[in-house]
């Protein structure tokens, strides 16, 4: 998907970058400062790299030996979406979304867009009286329609609270799963770059550290992104279990049954659900008469001992971290391939509310809108 | 209304040139000094000063050197053009568009420079770009500088009096004729003059600030609408 060989030296900051990625969804990981920005402004071409070369799907943007190729930005086809939105704010959203529309060419449709992210309501709205997360919706809307080959989303949650972060990044995985348009996901979390991204490189001080899938990547460092690895969330979609009493709120986790304290909507098909990798305990044995809520049957995937915590991979149906000791983890004498029991208390468990729910996507009512 | 009713025709006169010569002047310069205003913010050419100090130059020096300048390259280019209303025309042009360039030019610098570069990621070519996102954008720049312009050309006297002279009916604007009736102690009262050229002044800022405020109400209104994140 995207070959990188580059230079840049701005300001003093070098960047040096070689790899290759074959993800649909690359995850691009590192603190402020590391140069995410940087070498997302050299493939869009907004900057040029010092040296190197920059191949997208096997098309070249740049080589700067072979005869100095440079394709000019807007030839590029790389949907951009930078952090701050940045909706033209004297049109409508309408006008926004059709600003780049490219006729003659294949590429998502403006009532498949419009669906995917809900943006119906909003079309004739000014773009400047859209909230955070609505123009964040806007703004990814108006690079896929561009009919971008690559589309680049620079943190695209950052700067949003916690309920909303979680709402965007279940948009984006209902873009990048419906819309087949390669994507380089920047963030300084790991745990939405886990959610979304099949491969990750992590960036730090202009190099990189780490390359390759994500449990990969996470078993070779200590610190990914701005957060201690024990903060990490596993995130994850999950739909309502009915079968479970109407006192609870319950979610099918594989074939298990996943309890969480909050009540949601009774027309709720799916929601996010966000887990603390240091909130789950881990048990050789089943516990009885114990006060937590969720016992849930898994096996061990990977083990990766880094000084003060250890990081479980733990299969239950989808995998889950979980972040213990290493005294824990040599006393239970943890290994992949064992089973373990993840325990978890109901309140433990955040429960993101995901609009309309996936339904659109399974049966697209086509649209009033065409382009 | 003492001051209207003794408006000679001579005085009419006047008032009906500097409306004429200073909107033709304002015409004149908007075009160009707004591309050129939007050049000067964004270009990181290394003939920006050059061109930012000539084009700044009319604003600082002294009109009557202007005025002069202008006499000399108009006698060696088209000496017909000398004591019409088109050379008062182009002195006020060359000594208003400096306000206009320099409006036009602060308003595109405060605009987001990522801006820009969205559009580009977009495919939008550089005059799609400054049509559809720059200069509606900037357009209080460009109202506002416009606005300037006009008020400055119809004050204009030092360079028009060189270039132009102070022919009644052909070059004599509202200055000049104020200026022609001081001079002459037994002239009627240059009161009407005074009164019409502080109309014009207020009518110019008066039409800007009308502009700006009218879509700033369109903007408002479409505003009205709570942004609630669903």
């Amino acid at each position: 998907m995207l070959e990188l060989d580059l230079r840049k030296t701005i300001n003093g900051f070098s960047l040096e970058v070689a790899a290759q990625a074959q993800a649909r969804v690359l995850g691009i990981v590192g603190p402020s400062g590391s140069g995410k920005t940087t070498l997302l402004h050299c493939i869009a071409g907004l900057i040029q790299p010092d040296s190197g070369t920059i191949i997208v799907n096997g098309r070249t943007l740049v080589d700067t030996a072979a005869g100095k190729t440079a394709i000019p930005v807007r030839d590029r086809r790389v949907g951009y979406v930078l952090q701050d939105s940045l909706l033209f704010p004297h049109m409508s959203v309408e006008a926004n979304l059709r600003y780049g529309l490219r006729k003659h060419e294949s590429g998502p449709r403006l009532h498949d867009v419009v669906d995917v992210l809900e943006l119906g309501p909003l079309l004739p709205r000014s773009a400047d009286t859209l909230s955070g997360g609505q123009a964040r919706r806007v703004a990814v809307g108006r690079a896929l329609l561009s009919a971008p080959r690559l589309l680049l989303l620079d943190e695209p949650l950052t700067g949003l609270d916690r309920r909303l972060a979680g709402k965007t990044l279940h948009y984006l995985h209902r873009v990048l799963t419906a819309f087949d348009i390669p994507a380089i996901y920047v963030s300084h979390t790991m745990s939405d770059v886990l959610f979304l991204c099949q491969e990750v490189w992590l960036l730090s001080s202009g190099r990189m550290v780490a390359a390759g899938v994500p449990r990969h990547v996470l078993s070779s460092s200590q610190r990914v992104g701005d957060a201690p690895l024990h903060e990490l969330e596993n995130v994850f979609l999950a739909a309502p279990d009915r079968t479970a009493s109407p006192e609870v709120t319950a979610f099918r986790v594989g074939t298990q049954r996943l309890i969480v304290a909050s009540p949601i909507a009774p027309a709720t098909h799916e929601a996010l659900l966000a887990i603390r990798a240091s909130d789950i305990m881990l048990s050789l044995t089943r516990p009885e008469r114990i006060s937590a809520r969720n016992v849930l049957r898994g096996q061990v995937a990977q083990v990766a001992n880094q000084g003060k915590h250890s990081l479980v991979f733990v299969d239950v149906g989808v995998e889950w971290i979980v972040a213990i000791t290493p005294g824990a983890v040599e006393e239970l004498n943890l290994r992949p391939g064992i089973e373990v029991f993840c325990i978890l208390k109901a309140s433990s468990i955040s429960v993101i509310p995901t609009s309309g729910g996936s339904s659109i996507m399974m049966n697209r009512i086509p649209g009033t809108l065409h382009v | 209304m003492m001051s209207f009713a003794s408006l000679g025709s001579a005085e009419l006169e006047a008032i009906r040139l500097s409306v004429k010569v200073s909107l033709a002047a304002t015409l004149v310069c908007l075009v160009p000094g707004t591309l050129l205003g939007v050049w000067l913010a964004r270009t990181r050419s290394r003939l920006r000063l050059i061109v930012d100090v000539v084009v700044m130059t009319p604003l600082v020096m002294p009109p009557v050197v202007t005025g002069l300048l202008l006499l000399m390259v108009l006698r060696a280019l088209n000496r017909d053009l000398l004591f019409t209303w088109w050379a008062a025309m182009l002195a006020s042009a060359i000594l208003a568009a400096p306000l206009l360039i320099r409006t036009v030019r602060t308003s595109v610098e405060g605009l987001d420079p990522r801006l820009a570069r969205v559009e580009g990621t977009l495919g939008a070519s550089r005059m799609r770009s400054l049509r559809t996102i720059t200069l509606p954008l900037a357009w209080k720049g460009i109202v506002g500088g416009a606005t300037l312009a006009w008020a400055k050309a119809v004050g204009e006297f030092g360079a028009t009096i060189v270039v132009a002279g102070n022919i009644p009916g052909r070059t004599r604007t509202i200055p000049l004729a104020i200026w022609t009736a001081i001079q002459n102690p037994t002239a009627p009262s240059i009161f009407p003059l005074i009164v019409a050229a502080i109309m014009l002044s207020v009518l110019a800022t008066g039409l800007g600030e009308w502009l700006i405020h009218r879509e700033n109400v369109r903007r408002s209104r479409a505003r009205t609408r709570p942004a609630q994140d669903d």
